[in-house]
């Protein structure tokens, strides 16, 4: 038996290039690990071949035991594994409300979705009072906001969320990671990719360190926080 | 000087005219905001619908209005046939690729047609329905009356399909963010086909509504498909609400430029408009604002 959720000896190539370098790792059910990194290490890649994005020319990836690779984005989103994209590539044009219903118009997320709502809601208290707004003219943090929500209404087994901090005020960026403590504590596994190697770390269970396309150090989120590489290439100290 | 009844007679005939311009550019400019695709071809789905809509009614003798429902799900069909056959495998590839596809495409069924019907042009043979009504002291033809009606309520009725449906809010999900759109489960694929159908679809209602008081040809589309760009980009590409006004405008405008001027000059004043407006407003009347 093995994880949960499982990457093995996965090599990636983007536009002609190899970016990714026999990427192994694996979360555990109801984790929170972190992928950190500088920007061009390759974590982004990795998150869109899990997503199907990005074929694999090489490895396997597996949920429960079961590959995934292969599949089409959408049967991975119905296997519950969900991104909270880079850029949040939300819908400008539509409303809060429609946004949300949308993104659970099938399967259990449909039959849940009142309930689901409500709970999102309370989660994200500011962006139930901008139901009826229009998504472009939201400000950047509830743009995140609702891009984590998105994913949520979907009932993800496995959220994975790519640079949530990105461009967003500091006091906005604790928000969102303590919103991401509560979804993971209501038992969501959460795989969580960032360059704010500080905060990851603090938040994550096990991290990876991502550098030039491979993995080059794992562990506890503790241990690698007083690796001494971590520390100059990382975090400045 | 003119007539001012002449002048308002003008602007009723433009409005009504202008209906089917605006569904056979809502046609072209949702293809475009959902596929990033310039269907070339749109002008000859409609003279495909048109030629459709002649044999039936002079096979059966019947009205032409009958067509409708054998144009409506025979284009949408042929929309999704397109797409899935000839657009999809190209959909990631430069756009000049997708232009030759359906500028080629549009080629060949030109020539289909001129196979098929011959090069004259061919119009009605059932008692054409010359019945005029009469309002507020203006005459309006029935047939162009009921085009606009036809045309406008199938614009509305796709406008409320987006609007309110799932599939219509999947359309414009992937309109506005088609990686967001996949990242949340939605079929994107199956979305590109439904919307070249509804593309095509429209370009085939367009059609029929405009057979009882036009005459096709195999060349016809040409006509069409320019009249329905500048309706498309005068709207904003890719907006529908935009493409709706705009072939008003632009009825009203060619309209207008038939009385006041010569009809044989009349394009001059609607293009010059077309020019004026987006000089002013580059991205269209209702596209967003360019820094």
């Amino acid at each position: 038996m093995g994880s949960f959720f499982q990457i093995e000896e996965m090599d990636v190539v983007y536009r002609d290039m190899q970016v990714l370098w026999d990427i192994s790792l694996r979360i555990e059910a109801q984790e929170i690990v972190s992928l950190v990194g500088s920007n061009g290490a390759g974590k982004s890649t990795i998150v869109n071949a899990i997503s199907g994005l990005v074929p694999l020319i090489k490895g396997t990836i597996l949920l429960e035991d079961e590959p995934i690779d292969g599949l089409k984005p959408y049967q991975i989103v119905e296997k519950g594994v969900v991104q909270v994209p880079e850029g949040r590539k939300l819908f400008p044009t539509m409303s809060v409300s429609d946004t949300l219903e949308l993104a659970a118009y099938k399967g259990e997320a449909k039959r849940r979705k009142t309930q689901n709502l409500e709970r999102i809601y309370n989660l994200f208290p500011i962006l139930s009072a901008r139901k009826k707004q229009v998504v472009g003219t939201l400000s950047g943090g509830e743009q995140q906001m609702l891009s984590i929500a998105r994913s949520l209404m979907i009932l993800p087994r496995l959220l994975m969320l790519d640079e949530p901090s990105l461009g967003l005020a500091p006091l906005i960026v604790e928000e969102i990671f303590n919103t991401i403590r509560e979804i993971n504590e209501i038992g969501t596994t959460i795989f969580l990719i960032e360059q704010n190697v500080y905060l990851s770390l603090e938040l994550s269970d096990r991290g990876y360190v991502l550098s030039n396309g491979r993995v080059i150090l794992e562990g506890p989120s503790q241990e690698l926080s007083s690796n001494e590489h971590v520390k100059r290439a990382y975090l400045g100290v | 000087m003119f007539d001012p009844s002449l002048i308002v007679e003008g602007v009723i005939s433009g409005l009504l005219i202008g209906g089917v311009y605006s569904l056979l550019a809502i046609g072209l400019t949702i293809i475009f905001g959902v596929l990033g695709v310039i269907n070339f071809a749109h002008g000859e789905l409609m003279m495909i619908a048109m030629y459709v809509t002649l044999v039936i009614s002079n096979s059966f003798q019947v009205q032409p209005y009958f067509a409708f429902f054998l144009v409506l799900p025979l284009l949408f069909l042929f929309g999704v046939f397109i797409q899935k056959f000839l657009i999809q495998p190209v959909l990631d590839a430069p756009p000049d690729i997708q232009v030759l596809i359906t500028l080629g495409l549009s080629i060949a069924l030109q020539n289909i047609a001129l196979l098929i019907w011959g090069p004259n042009y061919q119009s009605l043979q059932v008692s054409r329905n010359q019945s005029v009504i009469h309002f507020l002291g203006y005459v309006v033809s029935v047939p162009r009356l009921l085009a606009f009606i036809g045309a406008l309520t199938v614009s509305g009725l796709l406008l409320v399909f987006l609007k309110k449906s799932n599939l219509g809010k999947a359309i414009r999900a992937c309109a506005d963010n088609r990686e967001g759109a996949l990242l949340i489960g939605i079929r994107v694929e199956r979305v590109f086909l439904v919307t070249f159908g509804i593309g095509a679809a429209c370009a085939g209602v367009a059609g029929v509504f405009i057979m009882p008081f036009f005459y096709t040809s195999p060349h016809i589309g040409l006509t069409f498909i320019l009249i329905s760009f500048v309706v498309a980009i005068l709207g904003g590409l890719g907006k529908i609400e935009g493409a709706l006004v705009g072939g008003l405008i632009i009825g009203v405008v060619e309209s207008l430029g038939g009385i006041l001027a010569d009809e044989s000059i009349k394009q001059i004043i609607t293009f010059s408009l077309f020019i004026i407006i987006l000089f002013f407003k580059p991205s269209g009347l209702f596209g967003k604002k360019l820094r």
